[in-house]
């Protein structure tokens, strides 16, 4: 008993088995389907050309011929004479053998080249006989002529070849159509079960990383194949997803620290300003109120700042392309910032080298990130010294380098600039510098497929923003 | 100045209709868009002040509509999306001005204001020659600023920078506002550049003279004109 249900769920589970519902199977029984469909249309064509088409001509030409002896047997006409024309029918050994036979009207043979014995004959007009001759089996298509005096003459054509023919055919068609059914059948499972096997890894790295392991990533086989293309594919969309959410936690995380210190800030200010309006010293609580409305605003610009970063990095702000002159947006960003450079007593010199800086892009960020080596460069250079800007154009990029006088970084500072929220430690007042402004200016660099980088500098600080005219690599 | 504010958030509304009514404006407050469109046709506002993200219906939606009879008042859109993006897409759909929250009330009231006076110099259609303050002139067509009969040079900035001061005298501008009108590039500045402009445009035409037209309101912007 228990042996006749375990069958019974084996069986169950072999036609629940995903095989069967799997796109390559369907797509093999398919094949399979069209190849049987074209099987029968080549078969009914050969037979139609080598059965039919044969059978009908020569039906016709027993048919004209019967016609002929007809004429002969009728009562104008001997019997001698017919039986003669039959007979030189007969012996003409070109073409197909012709048949005939005189049936009397006693029902018995009574002329013919047929060594039929006794048989009863119909009196259908079109008759297939067979007998036994004297090279074995014949076939022949008999045409049924009733004569006058009751006589019959039945005369007609060798056709077994035909038959042979046609044998051929329904053999041949059934073997391809079962050959079909098997190869499609046993071809799809296998095909099936080994394309199967790789959606399954692929799946498997798919749930992998559904649970949680981000880091997961599909088996290359190295076989350059489409499957092998979808997996490299899944693989870099893997890492950007990767990278973006690992943009957004450190994001989350920056958020949280560097808002801390501004709200801890503010929220001394209002311990004081309540203090201040209680002792009632308007003055101060005045002094108290802007201080806390520059905390906020400082804090407003930082969030407009990190959020303007992760909106452009995550393409969620799309960057409007127009032609723009980098010349004259380098030339409207340093008008901008002559003022506050003079308050320091600092000059902002600028060199171009080169000409045609036309260039696909976005004016307002590329305006931005310009004003923002500006900004720094005035912030943090030395007072009463020049700044200096080079516009160049290298190959197909565009470079506007910036430099100022004063405090030298050191390389493994500059290397961390354009992080987000890195501040080299000489900076480190959030109020002056919410170190975004790089990160910015980095983001809006890679927009253009450029980079920003930062030379060394014994005497200060410099920094390249080049944009490129390349197209964008994945 | 009769101001309507369409505006669904009592409170957020009740600090507006408070700060317009307190800059001397009549206003009429609906919290809802459908009848804020039926208010607005039926009357004839100077401003409107409309927040984009409404209950039951797109502020967008409201902006063309009132646009769509073709002389309704100015539209300031206030929204919680402050992208370029969603900046442009106020504006193209009607709206004259656009403010992000969180904004400070008195920018708010000084955006109105500029926008009815705006309004209400592009219906006089009057094609001024030149802007005149006391002895402060600014000739439009030739750019050439005078004061006191003497020439003063002025960058191509400082001009826009007084022509827009001068166009909107008395008015409270912010600073958002100026570097919004005087600067065709949609930026932040890290650091304030709008008050060293400012301060720039004060040491040519102000500081030689007894008169001065550049006032700083404290903590809001500047405004141009006669001290009063």
């Amino acid at each position: 008993m228990a042996i006749g249900l375990a069958s019974v769920t084996d069986m169950k589970r072999l036609f629940d088995h995903k095989i069967w519902t799997s796109f390559t199977f369907r797509l093999s029984i398919l094949g399979a389907g069209i190849f049987v469909v074209l099987t029968l249309a080549a078969s009914s064509l050969g037979y139609w050309f080598m059965v039919k088409l044969p059978t009908d001509r020569i039906r016709d030409h027993v048919a004209q011929q019967s016609l002929e002896f007809n004429t002969l047997s009728g009562p104008d006409t001997s019997r001698d004479i017919l039986i003669q024309a039959l007979q030189d029918r007969a012996s003409q050994t070109a073409g197909r053998q012709f048949y005939y036979f005189i049936i009397n009207e006693k029902e018995n043979f009574a002329d013919g080249n047929v060594p039929l014995g006794s048989l009863s004959f119909d009196r259908e007009l079109w008759q297939r006989i067979e007998f036994e001759g004297a090279q074995g089996e014949h076939t022949g298509l008999f045409r049924h002529i009733e004569m006058l005096d009751g006589t019959r003459l039945l005369v007609g054509k060798a056709i077994e070849d035909l038959d042979e023919r046609e044998e051929f055919f329904s053999e041949i068609l059934v073997a391809f159509i079962i050959s079909s059914i098997l190869v499609g059948l046993f071809g799809g499972i296998i095909l099936s079960v080994a394309v199967g096997r790789q959606i399954d890894l692929i799946s498997q790295s798919a749930r992998q990383v559904l649970d949680g392991n981000l880091a997961s990533r599909l088996p290359v086989r190295g076989s350059r194949d489409d499957l092998d293309r979808l997996a490299i594919l899944l693989n870099t969309m893997l890492d950007r997803i990767q990278e973006l959410i690992g943009s957004v936690s450190r994001v989350s995380d920056h958020i949280a620290h560097e808002m801390r210190t501004p709200l801890a800030r503010v929220q001394a200010d209002l311990d004081k300003l309540k203090r201040s309006i209680q002792y009632g010293h308007d003055h101060k609580a005045n002094a108290n109120l802007s201080s806390i409305q520059h905390e906020i605003e400082t804090m407003q610009r930082g969030f407009n700042a990190m959020l303007r970063i992760a909106r452009l990095e995550a393409g969620l702000e799309a960057a409007h392309f127009k032609s723009v002159n980098i010349q004259q947006v380098v030339t409207d960003a340093i008008d901008a910032y002559a003022p506050s450079a003079h308050e320091k007593s600092m000059s902002i010199d600028v060199s171009v080298e080169g000409e045609a800086f036309e260039t696909q892009g976005d004016p307002d960020l590329l305006f931005q990130a310009v004003c923002n080596l500006l900004d720094n460069a005035i912030k943090f250079g030395t007072p009463g010294e020049i700044i200096e800007v080079l516009l160049q154009q290298t190959g197909a990029d565009c470079e506007i380098c910036v430099s100022n006088k004063g405090k030298a970084l050191s390389g493994v500072e500059r290397a961390r600039l354009g992080e987000r929220f890195y501040r080299p430690i000489k900076n480190a007042d959030a109020s002056v510098s919410n170190g975004l402004g790089l990160a910015l200016v980095r983001t809006i660099a890679l927009l253009h497929n450029g980079y920003l980088r930062f030379p060394e500098n014994k005497d200060g600080f410099s920094v390249i923003f080049s944009i490129g005219n390349r197209t964008r690599n994945f | 100045m009769r101001v309507l504010v369409i505006e669904d958030d009592l409170r957020l509304a009740d600090h507006i209709v408070g700060g317009l009514r307190g800059a001397g404006h009549t206003v009429d407050h609906v919290g809802d868009g459908r009848e804020g469109l039926f208010i607005a046709a039926a009357n004839d506002h100077d401003a409107i002040v409309l927040d984009r993200t409404l209950p039951n219906v797109d502020g967008m939606a409201i902006v063309a509509a009132i646009k769509a009879s073709g002389t309704g008042p100015p539209i300031l859109l206030v929204s919680a999306l402050g992208t370029t993006d969603d900046r442009v897409e106020g504006l193209r759909a009607g709206a004259s001005d656009y403010l992000s929250k969180p904004f400070a009330l008195e920018e708010l009231i000084a955006r109105v204001e500029v926008l009815i006076r705006d309004n209400q110099k592009d219906a006089n259609r009057t094609r001024r020659s030149k802007h005149k303050c006391l002895d402060l002139v600014f000739e439009l067509d030739s750019r050439k600023v005078y004061r006191g009969g003497d020439f003063i040079d002025l960058s191509p900035l400082e001009q826009r920078l007084l022509e827009y001061m001068m166009r909107h005298e008395g008015q409270l501008l912010s600073r958002n506002m100026i570097l919004e009108a005087v600067w065709d590039y949609r930026f932040d500045p890290q650091t304030n550049i709008v008050d060293q402009h400012i301060s720039n445009l004060r040491r040519k035409i102000d500081d030689p003279f007894e008169a001065k037209l550049i006032h700083t309101v404290r903590g809001y912007g500047y405004r141009f004109g006669v001290s009063d």
